[in-house]
């Protein structure tokens, strides 16, 4: 039976207020009884007692979402484990974050290089985090006029791999197993070159491709088009290629009748995220996507990091679904037993014979555009190895097994 | 690219107001609900603070009202001025269509708003976020298009049919895509009751 989103979101704003002020606080789990719940009835909104975190956001029921996607089942201590590298093109990210500072990629050749000199060769100088394709400097944090600001992408790159058991903020299902990649495709002024255009993501796939990325991540679409982004797609996310890597997609929800790119592409390996609001049901103004990879996950009150003054606030919007999923699918991914796996073997074994086929699925949209439902996104791919979520009941509840 | 975000604004009727209302407003011959005709007062205001100054202020009020014309009915946005606070002209007597859909019992989460300064995501304001033609959405609305700041945009006025106070979710939405790049957040929160 699918988990059904319930949260009280004016609630969670509260708890997430005072919660986060008291990051540096240990919390006492003593007032919950934890029992191990199997992954296929997973039931998320519970406070989690997971005594492999202690981040405050996770530990004090906050993140509703994690449990909703089972990611924690993504987490593991496992020295084998061979973090994925995620591109985020998005808006730039402050990778100072104490939530993000120990999981953004680093280009080692130019992190161990000199200053000022293209130690890798790779047309880019002193690109040790990534690239700022707007300012075209390596500089990926906010700047400028994007400074004190909120940071979309520092929210999307907190919801894909933010530390976990650092005693502060949120975990994310990618904790473990993502480094992200920060290519910043969009500004935050008003000047004409802070508009996103196709020539720049061109290049920032380029790059991403160059560098090793395996999953590219897009908590943001577009309506128009060219022959060079849409042959630079086809080439990571379509052609047979040894470096051929997964996109993850957003559908937005701002009721636009189709779905724009990168998630429109029909290619194979365009994963899609269908946001998810209350009930289950595909959130209100979900743009129509091709038939696909198309996944489901949490959309509304999430709470992640940002490059302001708090250091965290709470959003809504298919941008969440998209970094949620990314963080899920790189925790899997680099999981033992995942990890050699290339881009189509991951994209064959795990989500289309697993995540895909999942009993959980979300409630029929409104507009009829999925009448059927898509599979929500869970981490239950890995509960074949006898994993489970741990999941904190309120006290006088039955401890055991939940089947 | 537009300096005017979509704007989510989140409105509850006082409700003596509302019933008030429902005691005046006779059922329209039109099946549109007669708590789509309620007085709204705006209880908190999304806007992104750089995005322009006058959307709207928390307090200020406004009702759809009708007229018949020639046999048939036309529904316009009546704002109401209040000492302290003029809405902005291009606001006044906007016309409205009304769309059937399902009806809204509560506001959902995704349209929901979260209060708090950093909520109010400046950057949407240049992230295009844009629609161009007619949003769909599987509520029934009031629909229209409003100039702001020099930019069309989307109008969309989403009653709740509820017991206690009526409330509405207001979405204000880009219409120049112009094949902007959207980051995909929903737009500014605020929250009512």
């Amino acid at each position: 039976m699918a988990a059904t989103i319930a949260r009280a979101c004016l609630g969670l704003i509260a708890s997430a207020a005072c919660t986060l002020a008291a990051a540096d606080a240990t919390e006492d789990p003593g007032s919950y009884a934890c029992r191990e719940l199997a992954c296929s009835t997973l039931i998320p909104t519970r406070p989690v007692d997971d005594p492999s975190t202690n981040d405050c956001g996770y530990r004090n029921g906050n993140q509703w979402w994690l449990d909703y996607v089972a990611g924690s089942l993504a987490w593991d201590a496992n020295s084998s484990r061979q973090p994925i590298t995620v591109a985020l093109f998005d808006d730039g990210v402050r990778i100072t974050h104490p939530d993000l500072r120990n999981r953004i990629w680093t280009n080692v050749r130019e992190a161990q290089g000199r200053r000022g000199v293209d130690d890798d060769n790779n047309g880019y100088v002193d690109d040790v985090h990534g690239w700022d394709f707007v300012d075209d400097d390596p500089v990926v944090s906010p700047q400028g006029e994007c400074v004190k600001r909120a940071s979309h992408g520092t929210m999307m790159a907190s919801l894909i791999a933010a530390e976990r058991n650092n005693g502060v903020g949120i975990a994310a299902a990618g904790a473990d197993g993502a480094r992200v990649m920060v290519l910043r495709i969009a500004g935050c002024g008003g000047r004409s070159k802070d508009r996103p255009d196709p020539q720049r993501i061109v290049r920032a796939l380029e790059y991403a491709t160059r560098m090793g990325a395996k999953l590219m991540s897009f908590s943001a679409h577009w309506t128009a088009t060219t022959p060079e982004l849409d042959a630079a797609f086809a080439q990571i996310a379509d052609m047979p290629s040894p470096s051929a890597a997964i996109v993850i997609a957003s559908v937005p929800n701002k009721g636009e009748t189709q779905a724009g790119y990168p998630a429109a592409y029909p290619f194979s390996r365009i994963v899609r995220a269908v946001p998810i609001g209350d009930g289950d049901i595909i959130s209100p103004g979900t743009s129509a996507a091709p038939e696909g990879l198309n996944l489901g996950a949490p959309s509304a009150c999430v709470l992640g990091a940002s490059a302001g003054k708090s250091g965290y606030r709470i959003e809504q919007g298919s941008s969440n679904s998209t970094a949620i999923l990314t963080g899920l699918l790189a925790g899997i991914w680099s999981s033992p037993g995942y990890a050699r796996f290339s881009a189509d073997d991951f994209l064959a074994k795990v989500v289309r014979a697993r995540m895909l086929e999942t009993p959980r699925r979300s409630q029929p949209d409104l507009l009829g555009r999925y009448p059927g439902g898509v599979p929500l996104a869970d981490a239950c791919t890995l509960a074949a190895k006898e994993k489970t979520a741990r999941v904190c009941l309120e006290p006088g509840q039955p401890r055991g097994p939940s089947r | 690219m537009s300096r005017v975000v979509p704007v989510l604004l989140f409105s509850t009727a006082l409700s003596l107001m509302a019933s008030i209302q429902t005691k005046t407003q006779a059922q329209t011959s039109s099946g549109i609900p007669d708590y789509f005709f309620t007085t709204y007062t705006i209880n908190r205001d999304c806007t992104e603070a750089h995005a322009g100054n006058n959307h709207t202020v928390p307090g200020s009020q406004f009702r759809i009202t009708r007229f018949t014309m020639d046999g048939g009915q036309s529904y316009y946005l009546q704002v109401l001025d209040k000492p302290g606070f003029s809405w902005p002209s291009t606001w006044k007597n906007v016309r409205l269509q009304y769309r059937a859909g399902t009806r809204m019992q509560s506001i959902p989460a995704d349209f929901e708003c979260v209060p708090g300064a950093e909520a109010s995501q400046p950057f949407l304001a240049q992230s295009g976020f844009a629609v161009s033609g007619e949003p769909q959405y599987p509520y029934e609305r009031w629909y229209g298009t409003v100039q702001i700041h020099g930019q069309v945009h989307h109008l969309l006025i989403f009653p709740r049919n509820a017991t206690g106070p009526n409330s509405a979710a207001v979405l204000l939405i880009d219409t120049d895509a112009g094949g902007n790049l959207n980051l995909d957040n929903n737009g500014a929160i605020v929250v009512e009751n």
